[in-house]
């Protein structure tokens, strides 16, 4: 049996993963607004740690950030024109500086090796790793595909171990609700065969072109 | 067959799988690795090869010699990634034979920034090489017509016998859409040519593939018959789609990136009462003229948007023969417009 309907934990570090291109960013821009909103907390960070995505990733989002009160750690390559997979957060530093930390990891096993890095520091925290699934991508279209990779994932985060599902299954600006219902069988067959639970958590979204109004 | 979302560059390389593509040669750069990655990861277990070579220069001469076997090839890039190309390219095309060259636009020059620019339009129209050329070349908006257009370029290449470049930018690369392929062509056998170097066992006249024609007789002779069937693709090939034009005061012409964007400024200033229509060239070589010309019977006035400082002007501006008043609004450094820019500079246009 799968375990459904999980909210929001009050874990002070969050950390977002995912196969490329599932969403994972769009979920933590979201969350980041859903904690300014609702939590108590008045500190929060939002760190993004892709070092394999040159576009559509959390620094983009600088001004609603700033003007929602949000505190956004990026390294000081990303966004620019050096594609060098170059790190330089301070991961001590951001988590004594906020109450809640929200890690933006960038996508598959590639993008989750920089947490092996920082993973002695994590395990010292209660964590929740979200695993952000999208059954419309290609290589995580089938549930055994995509506990494939998430397992993939743990092994090159420095044996984190992902703790939550998050369906965000869609097709886009073609996302309708039947898109979104034939994903139901898949998320809670990811479900059942790794025990997690799966999160509840309305997403706007966030992430996209210029050009959509 | 059902949508899945991919980035416009895992898109290009699995529409190529599946329209034969036998042989991917690459060198890595931004934004345009993932035609590669898929490649490495996919290729081999379809009946293909990957092959990262140690440079573009490297990876341009394997497509020479590959395509002159008659095997289905194709390599990617970014824009100084293709300047190095360009020499194999010309080789190529004065070789006559078919490939498909995928160049997914940075800024420039020099390295420039890995974000999206449109800076290279001269470049794929004008100077993918030295010597008398001219190539088709597709610029996608979508990345459902990235797909569309990787697997049409792989047969105009044989048909035509030329070198076929799809002209994207970092923004199609890099962002999803939905989209739909068509038939799984990987296992199928490629097509067999009369002209291939392809091993004759000393059962016919040897095929020789060479760009060098010292004779000037000879090199004029090719050379015409490469624009007879340039002149050709033209007549049947040449692709625009013009959008509200019947009765625009303004006609915004656009293409790639730069056209999806004005779409959106298209629809905002129609919404205030201003007649706005947008022209997309979809071939920018061939340059759609007679398309253009129609698109703006009633214009008063033309507007070019562009990442860049503006290249594709030119060719608007020869297609309707100065007639009209022409503006600019571009972008550069990796920024895209965003629409409310476009219906600024159009509320400013008074007509």
């Amino acid at each position: 049996m799968y375990i459904k309907n999980e909210t929001v934990s009050n874990s002070r570090l969050t950390i977002v993963t995912g196969h490329y291109g599932a969403g994972k960013t769009n979920f933590a821009v979201n969350l980041a607004l859903y904690l300014k909103e609702n939590a108590r907390d008045d500190l929060i960070t939002i760190a993004d740690l892709d070092i394999v995505n040159p576009y559509f990733r959390t620094a983009d989002f600088k001004k609603l950030f700033a003007d929602s009160g949000i505190r956004l750690a990026v390294s000081d390559f990303a966004n620019g024109s050096l594609d060098v997979p170059a790190l330089n957060l301070d991961m001590r530093a951001a988590l004594s500086q906020s109450e809640r930390l929200i890690i933006d990891v960038g996508g598959d096993p590639e993008g989750a090796r920089v947490l092996g890095r920082f993973s002695p520091i994590i395990r010292q925290f209660d964590y929740e790793m979200i695993y952000v699934i999208n059954c419309r991508r290609y290589l995580t279209e089938t549930a055994g595909q995509a506990v494939a990779l998430m397992r993939e994932i743990e092994k090159s985060s420095g044996g984190l171990r992902v703790t939550k599902l998050f369906n965000n299954s869609h097709l886009g600006k073609e996302t309708t609700k039947e898109v979104i219902e034939e994903s139901i069988p898949f998320a809670e067959e990811v479900s059942r065969l790794t025990g997690l639970p799966l999160l509840e958590f309305p997403v706007k979204v966030y992430v996209k072109p210029i050009w959509e109004l | 067959m059902k949508k899945t979302l991919m980035k416009g560059n895992e898109a290009v390389a699995e529409a190529a799988i599946r329209a034969g593509c036998k042989c991917y040669f690459g060198y890595p750069i931004t934004p345009q690795n993932e035609v590669g990655a898929y490649m490495s990861a996919r290729i081999h277990k379809r009946g293909g090869v990957f092959l990262q070579a140690e440079s573009e220069i490297g990876a341009i001469n394997m497509i020479y010699g590959c395509a002159a076997t008659g095997t289905r090839c194709m390599t990617s890039s970014s824009s100084p990634g293709i300047s190095l190309k360009t020499e194999g390219i010309s080789y190529i095309a004065g070789a006559d034979l078919p490939a498909v060259i995928v160049s997914v636009q940075r800024g420039g020059p020099g390295l420039g920034t890995i974000q999206p620019s449109q800076a290279d339009y001269y470049q794929s129209t004008r100077a993918m090489g030295h010597g008398d050329l001219r190539l088709p070349v597709f610029a996608p908006y979508s990345v459902q017509e990235m797909v569309d257009m990787t697997t049409e370029a792989f047969e105009l290449a044989e048909e035509y016998l030329t070198p076929v470049i799809i002209l994207a930018d970092g923004l199609l690369g890099q962002m999803m859409e939905p989209v739909s392929f068509g038939d799984d062509n990987s296992e199928k056998p490629g097509k067999s040519f009369s002209w291939a170097a392809d091993g004759h066992m000393g059962k016919r006249e040897k095929n020789e593939i060479t760009s060098l024609r010292l004779y000037s007789e000879e090199l004029e002779e090719s050379v015409n018959k490469r624009f007879a069937r340039f002149e050709k693709f033209k007549e049947n090939h040449t692709r625009a789609e013009a959008v509200n034009c019947d009765d625009a005061d303004i006609v915004v012409a656009a293409y790639g990136s730069a056209s999806r964007v004005v779409q959106s400024a298209m629809e905002m200033a129609r919404s205030e009462g201003i007649k706005v229509g947008t022209f997309r060239p979809i071939t920018v070589s061939p340059f759609p003229e007679k398309a253009l010309r129609e698109a703006c019977k009633v214009a008063k006035k033309v507007l070019v948007v562009e990442m860049s400082m503006g290249q594709m002007i030119d060719d608007v501006k020869m297609a309707l023969e100065y007639k009209l008043p022409i503006e600019f609004y571009g972008r550069q450094g990796g920024f895209v417009p965003g629409p409310e820019e476009i219906l600024e500079k159009i509320r400013g246009m008074k007509v």
